[in-house]
Order: C-alpha cells, then structure tokens, then sequence
C-alpha cells in the first residue's frame, strides 16, 4: 500500500505543502479573518443570501454571561467558542427538564451553573486558537433531515465541500456516531464519508478511532445499512452555495461545511481556511491533482464553477459500477464515435440507444461519409424496392440476392428487417466505435434515417457490453470529443 | 566562517565559560532538529519552546559538578523528574476539574504541589544518600515545571488519550535530542565548527519551504487506493 502511495505521492495532498502552496496564497489575511470568527461569517454571507445557521445569542463577557436568561431563547440550541478549532467546546442541547437541568446526548444532565462554567470557559480561550480570549455563541439546533436518520447517532450529520478558486473539488459527509457523542468532527470518532460532486451520492467511507487509527467502515454500526450510495438531498443547491459563499469571503481554498435542516435545507455552519486532509481518505483518492488541474483554469460565473467541479471530479460512484460490472455505463441519448472504413477520418453522432430493437442501424448518409458508398451502390443495382411488398416473402427475396450482395467485401450480410414503415431488405456493415474509451465493432443495417431525429441507432445485439443508466445525462458531450 | 570561528575562540580565551558557549551554539541546532523532526517525519510534538526546554532541562541536569556531560544521569534524573511531575500535574486535573477553579488559580495549586513533590524526592534523595540527586539542578526543575503547564493545556483541550500521545512524543523527542547532543564528540564536533549553527539557520529556510510529504503522511494515507495515471490511449485505427 504504501509502495502505490509513493509512486502516486504526486496525487495527495500533505500538510506541509497545503499550509505554504495553498492556504497561505490563495487565502488573504483578510479572509482567513472571516473564516475564523463564526459570526463575522455569517454577517458576510447574510449579505448574499447565503442561508446560514441562525445566532440566537452572542456572549461576549462575563457581564454579558451575568445578564443573559437561558429561558429567553429555545430549549435545544448549540454552544459553539467563536474561534473554536476542531469542534472542541461545543455542547448540543436537547431540552431543558423540569429542574432546568439542560439535556446533552448520552443523557447527560448539565445544570444551569455547570453550564455557566462552560461559557466561563470559553470566554477565557480554553478552546480558541492560541488560548486567545474568545467570546461564546448560541445557536439554534438544526433539525435534522429525515433521509439522515436511520445513518446518525444523535445530532447532525455536516457536509464538507472543499473549493479551490470557487470551483468545488472536493466533497464529504460526516456522520456522528456514539464515539463521537453526536459530534460530526472525523477527530472525535465521526465516520467521514467521501461524496460523487456529480451525483451527490457517497462512496467510501471511514473512522479515526480514539487511538488515531484510520478503519475503513461499511455498514452503520449495529445495522445492515450501508453507508455508501446515499444520495445527499439538495446536493446542486450545497454546491451552489459552497461557489458562492468562498466568493464572498475571498477565500481561494476552503472547506464550506453545511448542515441540512429539515425544513430550511442547506444552511452553511461554517468556513474553514485550513480544510484538513482526511477527506482524502474518505474519498479514496488525492486533492493535490484536483487542485493542480485547476490553477489555471478561470471559472466565469456560479454556475460554471459548479458545473467544472462535477465534470472534472465527479462520476466516481459511475466508475466503481464500471469496475464491478465491466461494462461501461451508457445514456439512453448515446454520443458514438464512428470511424471510417479506412480508419483515418471519424465523426461524432448522437446516437439512440433502443432496446426495443434487435440491430443497430445507420444512416444511408452517414454510411456514405463513412467510406461505404461503394457497398451502398452495390445494393443499389438491385433495385430491390425500399419497402417489400405483402406479397414478396422474406425467404423469396433472401433466395434472390442474399448471395449477390454478400459478395461485395464490405456486406457482411442481409436481412428483411420490420418495422413501423414496413419491412425492408438491408445490408449490414461492419464499422469500428467509440463510446468514451472503449472501441468495439457495430454490425448495423443501412437505412435511409434522413426523416428520423438520430442518425443512428443500438440495438440489442451490440448492447451487451453495456449498462443503460436512462438518468444519465451528458455534460458538454461534444467538448469531450 | 572563519571569523565566526575566530570570535568563537575569542570569547572562550576571554573566560567566558565553555558550557554557556555550548549551550547557545546548541541552540539554534536543537531546534533545527526540531523543525525536522515536524516537517520531514511529522512528529507530533507540542511546542517547539517545550521541547527545548525540556531537551536544555536535561542537558544542565546532566552537568555533574565537574563540569562536564554525564548522559546517564540526565536520563536517569530527567526520567524521574519529568514523570513524576507529569503525572502529578496531570493526576491532578480530575479533582481540581470538580470543583470548577479559574485557570490560573488551578496552575498555582498544581505549580506548588510539584514543589511540594519535589521537597519529598530531596528527602528520598538525602534517606538514602544520593548525593547526586540531592544536588539536583533547580534551574532544570524550574524548566520541567513551566513546561508542564503546556501539558496541562493539551490535556483540558484534547483529551487524556490524545493529550498523552502528545506528551508521550515531546518527551521522547527532547530525550532523542539530548541523546546526540550529550554526546561528547558532537560537542567537540560544534565547538571545532562553530559554524555548525549558521548551517542550522540555513537548514531551517530549507525546511521552511519544505513541501513534500511527511513521513508520517505516508503512512496516515497508505490505504488510498489511487489508480495509476491513466493516459488516454490514442484509439487503435483499424478498419
């Protein structure tokens, strides 16, 4: 394992050269400064309508902590340090008893002095970066998504987009779990699962134990539920607004964690200027490539960033079924490459991918381009008519020119082929295509399609090396060619 | 270079004393090793000062009265002297947690147990008669003492396990340090090329830049499974 990552350490990200090529060039003083004060983060992105969580209270001083009347905001709310690293000294309340004891997971009990120490606490910098002086923050308790809770012990699960130069390269999922007291950070025991930016849908996914070891997880614990191939609900919207929040605060490489309420969708947690690196284990592959090919790459507004991360880095849950099944995952609406006869020129086609159909089928004047003109005037000086007659049967027409017309080199055969329009008598060539990387060869009847949408079209007997995904769309098809 | 060496010698012919010009040449090269040790292996240490103070701690509690360098005895009485105080400050933190004291205030009550601790080990020293450890370095104790306030500081935040596992590093680290600084040819080697600092210098803007992969990064990531490059093959033509 190691040997593999040697020779491919050119693809992974460490901390060494993420602090000095990354963080400290792409993210100025000035933004760091408003990543790292939570609520500067939401101010800035409340100006572009950014949803975030909502601030019930700020508590800025002992004074403040005197006055403040637990009673006067909701039951269930969380407690954050402002500049708090690393989810160290945030509380999640549950409820309040009868006693005014707060509730907190595991059913620990907190009473109002306790938690009056806590914020003591905080105010005095145990959790902020550097032991500075911190102020304490009270949240509202997100709500969480429905779809999430079979897969969660207690809180919220939070999703990680990581941007570089707005476009996003990365994403994950972190799970709370029990290690974790329903805490969604990786280094308190969260199982992090990587995300596919262009479905949205997770694959693999892992656990630091308390002993820092790394575990590959599968299934939720206790449960047969896989954690892998969870379709992220809002995933285009958390995108959008990952774009868009790292351009408002100016941030060139960061980590956008999000929270997904229930009612409210996607509201954005927080801002991180120096994104850790376990999310390269989560997704089983290395940031340091991702960020490379997009250095020099300008992305023109929102939507193009979106659309650059999902098609340069997404389509991994694509490529794992690929891998299973050894076939390669095809649309309904399918470009094809076809080559020529000769082999030197080849054109791109949309072609219809039919199940309903036994053969392929091209058209008449695609074939002619293609180099096949020759065998197309062969059938020609047949004039056998386009569409047979009632009274002409299959085998009478087949006993006529079968023979003739196999005899030209390129017309491996003939056949009467129903239709809609009737029954016609066809030639079948041979043609090499492509479809993504895999070339094979297609055996298609020629017909004139002129009056048809696709020029071409797949049958049965050339599908099998294929799997049909009708969602699958084709992003800027034909740049790809 | 030459003149660094030159007013090297100078200063020793001017009755300042070797064992201040060895600690300061030492200096900027203990935390050169340090720097590496961070950058290029990942070590995780806690902060560059505790370690040096640590590794200088046992250096002077290493000094025997003659002056001169006995390793065995720095990590014989640094051995004791940092457990036991680490220990104590860290046992100490359950009780003192419970009854919800301000930072500082906890500091001084951990900050005078250890005094105490001490008084109890001097005793055990004089009981029975080892001399060397009655004559114990408090200079060196002091350091051991301040630096534990950064232990303290890593345990409430992080937790025992990873507090420990922090702790457990800095300490090894300043002994591995103190080990081949002991060593009586390094010593002669530093003194001889007092350039052997500037060098340290220089090495630090190195691994100032220093991008590449950790050591330990090496072995934090081995179970990503990264496929090789795959260049995009020209379509094989055949017609």
């Amino acid at each position: 394992m190691i040997l593999n990552l040697l020779k491919n350490r050119h693809k992974i990200l460490g901390i060494n050269e993420r602090n000095i090529n990354y963080v400290r060039k792409y993210n100025p003083r000035s933004a760091r400064e408003i990543a790292d004060n939570k609520i500067t983060t939401k101010n800035v992105l409340k100006e572009a309508d950014i949803p975030t969580t909502k601030i019930l209270a700020v508590i800025k001083n002992r004074k403040d902590l005197d006055a403040f009347d637990f009673n006067s905001v909701s039951s269930s709310f969380v407690i954050k340090p402002v500049n708090g690293t690393e989810g160290s000294g945030i509380e999640l309340i549950y409820n309040r008893d009868k006693k005014g004891n707060f509730i907190l997971p595991y059913a620990h009990k907190m009473s109002e002095s306790e938690m009056r120490g806590h914020i003591v606490n905080i105010l005095e910098g145990r959790y902020s970066h550097n032991y500075a002086p911190d102020h304490a923050l009270i949240e509202e308790r997100v709500k969480p998504h429905k779809k999430f809770r079979a897969y969660v012990y207690r809180g919220t699960p939070d999703v990680r987009i990581i941007t570089f130069r707005t476009i996003p390269v990365m994403a994950m999922v972190r799970w709370p779990t029990r290690e974790s007291e329903g805490k969604a950070n990786a280094s308190k025991g969260a199982v992090a699962s990587g995300i596919d930016l262009a479905t949205g849908t997770t694959t693999h996914s892992m656990q630091e134990k308390k002993n820092g070891k790394i575990y590959i997880v599968e299934y939720v614990a206790k449960t047969q539920l896989r954690y892998s191939g969870f379709k992220i609900p809002y995933w285009d919207k958390i995108l959008g607004y990952s774009v868009k929040a790292s351009q408002i605060a100016g941030l060139g490489f960061c980590a956008v964690d999000f929270l997904i309420d229930r009612e409210l969708g996607p509201l954005v947690v927080e801002l991180n200027a120096r994104p850790g690196l376990r999310i390269q284990i989560a997704n089983q592959d290395g940031l340091k490539w991702r960020l490379e090919q997009i250095k020099y790459l300008h992305a023109k507004s929102l939507a193009h960033a979106v659309r650059l991360g999902k098609d340069l880095f997404g389509g991994e849950v694509e490529e794992e079924i690929e891998a299973i099944a050894g076939k390669k995952i095809i649309s309904l609406i399918q470009p094809v490459k076809f080559y020529s006869k000769s082999g030197k020129k080849n054109t791109v086609v949309k072609t219809k991918v039919d199940t309903g159909a036994d053969y392929s089928s091209i058209d008449m004047h695609l074939a002619e381009e293609l180099g096949y003109k020759d065998a197309i005037e062969h059938l020609r000086s047949f004039n056998i008519p386009q569409h047979l007659p009632k009274e002409i049967s299959a085998e009478d027409v087949r006993e006529k020119y079968y023979d003739k017309l196999v005899s030209h080199p390129d017309i491996v055969d003939a056949m009467v082929i129903v239709s809609s329009n009737g029954r016609s008598y066809r030639i079948v060539i041979e043609l090499q295509c492509k479809i993504d990387e895999k070339i094979f060869t297609l055996h298609a009847t020629i017909a004139d399609r002129s009056n048809l949408q696709f020029p071409a079209l797949i049958g049965k007997k050339d599908l099998k090396d294929f799997l049909i995904d009708p969602a699958k769309t084709n992003l800027n098809i034909w740049e790809k060619y | 270079m030459i003149m660094f060496e030159s007013f090297i010698q100078y200063l020793i012919t001017h009755q300042v004393p070797e064992y201040t010009i060895v600690v300061l040449l030492y200096l900027p090269i203990v935390s050169m090793f340090i720097t590496f040790s961070r950058y290029v292996f990942g070590w995780k240490s806690l902060s560059i000062y505790t370690t040096i103070f640590l590794t200088f701690a046992l250096y002077e509690l290493a000094k025997t009265p003659a002056g001169s360098i006995d390793i065995l005895k720095g990590i014989l009485q640094g051995g004791i002297i940092v457990s036991l105080i680490t220990s104590t400050v860290l046992f100490l933190q359950r009780p003192t947690k419970d009854i919800h004291l301000h930072y500082l205030s906890k500091i001084s009550i951990i900050v005078s147990a250890v005094s105490f601790l001490i008084f109890v080990m001097l005793y055990a020293a004089v009981a029975i008669n080892i001399a060397s450890f009655a004559q114990l370095s408090i200079v060196a104790v002091l350091m051991i003492v301040l630096v534990t306030e950064s232990f303290v500081r890593t345990y409430i935040r992080k937790g025992m396990y990873k507090a420990m596992n922090y702790i457990t590093n800095t300490i090894l680290l300043s002994f591995i340090i103190f080990i081949i600084i002991a060593q009586n040819p390094f010593k002669q080697a530093v003194l001889n090329h007092p350039e052997f600092a500037i060098y340290a210098v220089i090495a630090d803007l190195i691994l100032g830049r220093w991008r590449g992969l950790r050591v330990s990064e090496y072995f934090r990531f081995k179970d990503i499974n990264l496929k090789d490059s795959n260049d995009t093959q020209s379509p094989k033509k055949s017609a």
